[in-house]
């Protein structure tokens, strides 16, 4: 008996909170099923609008802005409508002042514009997926060394010592490969440090990747087909934000075109989060640190280096987003949205970097963005943010505290989690509601409504109040978790005439008890305490 | 003693669903891992153009039993709901629950046995043959890679998410709300655990997932087994 007495004490709490989990998911799923019909069926009634003339404002900041080696700025506007091949589209080249100085095919342009090095840290959250378990077990990172016509050897990563092991395609094992470079015996090996992004590339005369080992504050560059490991840059104390690679290890005619007269130099640029471009140069080795001012965007500026000149492109906007706000929130859309149908200024300029990593500005140009005219796309996007805002007024207050509270901490785990927990986090954070007031008057309807339902079902103070609570902490969810677990019958009071629950004997109205059946000769349940004050025969 | 009995008395009942679910993993595994092994089918990296640039996606690699591992996992999960409807909801559809309750033992000790009976089955019936298949794709002459040690443990996450789906559906099983109602709510719980635990990348939250899913469940279970009528 005692068992079943306190079962009750661990598997209530436990059943609150499973319906609650899933009443949660199930509310959030209907307010993401509802926003996206309203997304979808307003997006197609935009669509069919006819677009608007465009003036020359618009052409300006639509067009691409691109620098010659000495300095001069061009604007290449592309038309929308010629895209179907990128060497095939038809091209208008202006000068600073918008005077037409070219159009034609692209593949014909009679000017060759300095290219900049690429990020491919879109892809980071690839390799943090391979981790997952999934349904066929979680991948390994593995690199294979070709010859023309088949895979000689794979060196795998063994996560846990930091290090790899190299297999031939028999299953014997080559040695390791770890900061120290080529090992044979296991002892000899000194971790590489954790992965954050791998770049890889096949250098030419090869079928093997290198790899491009970058760690939070370091980076190797790894040949497997030569077994060598080159320390590329030093391990810093500031964290790296990103790298962006120029003509390292591979050309990249996509571009600036594979007959390009401009000479570049291998360039790897490293932002650190101290907001300081550590570029680390070839033909010849070269190392310079670039610190560019504080109030520039950190994610702005981009490095190329030819055999002449360094140069820093930086690119500005006269207002920036609150770096508080989520960029996946609704506040940040409306914020963003809000700056967008106004006109604003951007500038765009170009620096060379002198002796000493100091910063010359060669040329700058300014241009004013009109206000944003794509009315489909902000009908449409205004019609869902309202549907979103309407059905989130049923969302728990709880999140918003929770978000308030370890929000930051929130983001960065689902940042480095996998994805389907990066879509977790999305789905909640666009489930907080905007308005804190009307959101807690829908918690108030929904409180009103579980004190109707539990008044004449009530068994205890403690309890009423418990279950108020919990319904204003999670509006909807609460209360459907409430009447889920507490939904009973109920009967009229013989008594007060009144509605009773028949979870207590008495009446929680008049106190009087649940009426006793008569009793009859036949019955095979007997009273006590009627049959101990019956005469005996 | 009684204990022990009720045990048997469960595992004899199991038997023909162990035999089903061994055979099966045995057959359908070892056919998607024997097929891998041929050379027609040799596991092929891709083939990098000299000057080319390399995505991270073609740098990672699913284990050679990624395919035995889905395997696993469907068995794994039809295995524990057909084990949770042979030990408790087969007496409901047959009427014999009372035969069983009303005996010289404690509720606890019928319910008890049922779980050591049914977890037992889920071990003993996919264990052996996943251990099996692992030491036979780590022989070097089978796969020059052999699966990691990680894989290994991964596969008994498979064979813990099919006792989280068993626990599941023991609760549906037990309950008394009506079907459209909260009665679903174990398995709604038990499918969340399941996707929870496959989409982490450390094994220790995936560990953490599946005691959350079976202290849960087990503890709404029991005091379901015990306050309610039969």
């Amino acid at each position: 008996m005692t068992a079943e007495k306190h079962s009750k004490y661990i598997a209530g709490p436990f059943k609150i909170f499973t319906t609650l989990l899933i009443l949660l998911f199930a509310v959030v799923f209907v307010q993401t099923f509802i926003t996206q019909i309203a997304f979808v069926c307003t997006y197609k009634l935009g669509y069919t609008r006819p677009a608007q003339p465009e003036g020359p404002n618009w052409r300006i900041a639509r067009s691409g802005r691109y620098f010659l080696p000495d300095g001069t700025i061009h604007l290449i506007y592309t038309s929308d409508h010629s895209r179907a091949g990128e060497d095939y589209s038809q091209e208008k080249i202006y000068d600073a002042n918008d005077n037409l100085l070219w159009q034609g095919l692209r593949k014909d342009r009679p000017y060759e514009y300095l290219s900049w090095g690429g990020s491919r840290a879109a892809l980071t959250k690839r390799i943090t997926e391979s981790r997952m378990i999934t349904a066929e077990f979680s991948q390994e990172l593995e690199i294979p060394v070709n010859s023309k016509e088949k895979t000689e050897q794979v060196w795998r990563y063994q996560r846990r010592g930091g290090f790899f092991i190299g297999y031939d395609m028999k299953g014997g094992r080559i040695g390791y490969i770890s900061a120290l470079g080529f090992t044979e015996s296991k002892s000899e090996i000194q971790p590489l440090g954790t992965l954050e992004f791998p770049t890889a590339w096949v250098p030419a005369h090869s079928f093997s990747p290198t790899v491009l080992w970058q760690t939070k504050t370091g980076m190797y560059q790894i040949n497997f087909e030569e077994r060598r490991v080159e320390l590329i840059l030093e391990a810093s104390e500031e964290k790296i934000r990103w790298i962006r690679l120029h003509d390292w290890g591979v050309t990249e005619p996509e571009l600036h075109g594979s007959n390009t007269s401009i000479k570049y130099r291998p360039l790897i640029d490293c932002l650190t989060e101290d907001n300081k471009h550590h570029l680390i140069l070839r033909e010849p080795d070269e190392r310079l640190t670039v610190d560019v001012p504080a109030d520039w965007d950190r994610d702005s500026g981009a490095i190329t280096a030819t055999k002449e000149k360094i140069f820093l492109q930086h690119t500005e906007r006269d207002f920036r987003p609150p770096e508080d706000i989520s960029q996946r929130s609704l506040a940040w859309q409306r914020w963003w949205r809000r700056h967008l149908s106004r006109p604003h200024q951007r500038w765009v300029e170009l620096y060379t970097v002198e002796d000493g990593a100091n910063l010359h500005r060669l040329n700058r140009f300014d241009w004013t963005v009109p206000a944003q005219t794509s009315l489909a796309e902000i009908y449409s996007q205004d019609i869902y943010s309202r549907t979103r805002k309407l059905t989130n007024q049923v969302s728990p207050p709880a999140y918003s505290l929770i978000w308030v509270m370890f929000g930051e901490q929130l983001r960065t785990i689902a940042e480095r989690s996998s994805g389907m927990i990066h879509a977790y986090e999305d789905i909640i954070s666009n489930s907080i509601p905007e308005s804190a007031v009307t959101n807690l008057l829908a918690s108030a309807i929904m409180v009103i409504i579980a004190l109707w339902h539990t008044w004449t079902r009530r068994t205890s103070w403690a309890s009423l109040v418990m279950w108020l609570i919990f319904v204003a902490f999670f509006n909807l969810a609460g209360l459907l978790t409430y009447l889920a677990l507490n939904h009973t019958p109920v009967i009229k009071c013989p008594v007060c005439s009144k509605r009773r629950g028949l979870e207590r004997v008495d009446c929680v109205r008049c106190g009087a008890e649940l009426p006793r059946p008569e009793p009859t000769g036949h019955d095979l349940i007997f009273d006590a305490s009627l049959s101990a004050r019956q005469p005996t025969a | 003693m009684r204990f022990f009995a009720l045990v048997r008395k469960e595992l004899r009942e199991c038997l023909p669903w162990m035999m089903l679910a061994v055979v099966s993993l045995l057959v359908l595994g070892g056919f998607v891992v024997w097929v891998r092994v041929l050379p027609e089918n040799a596991y092929r990296y891709p083939f990098f153009s000299p000057g080319s640039t390399v995505s991270p996606s073609q740098l990672t690699r699913h284990s050679v039993l990624g395919g035995a591992g889905s395997v696993l996992l469907m068995i794994s999960i039809m295995f524990g709901l057909a084990l949770a409807v042979r030990q408790f909801w087969m007496p409901f559809f047959t009427r014999t629950w009372p035969f069983l309750i009303y005996r010289s033992v404690q509720k606890s000790t019928i319910l008890w046995a049922k779980f050591a009976a049914g977890t037992t089955a889920l071990l003993v019936a996919l264990g052996p043959v996943w251990l099996g298949l692992f030491l036979y794709a780590g022989r070097p002459e089978v796969f020059a890679l052999p699966p990691t040690l990680r894989t290994f443990w991964e596969g008994w996450f498979y064979i813990a998410s099919g006792l989280i789906v068993y626990l599941g559906a023991v609760l549906v099983g037990l309950s008394t709300a009506r079907w459209y109602t909260t009665r679903v709510f174990g398995l709604a719980f038990a499918t969340l655990i399941v996707v929870t635990t496959l989409v982490q990348c450390r094994l220790s939250l995936a560990f953490v997932s599946v005691a959350v899913g079976v202290a849960v469940l087990m503890s709404q279970i029991t005091h379901t087994f015990l306050n309610r009528e039969f």
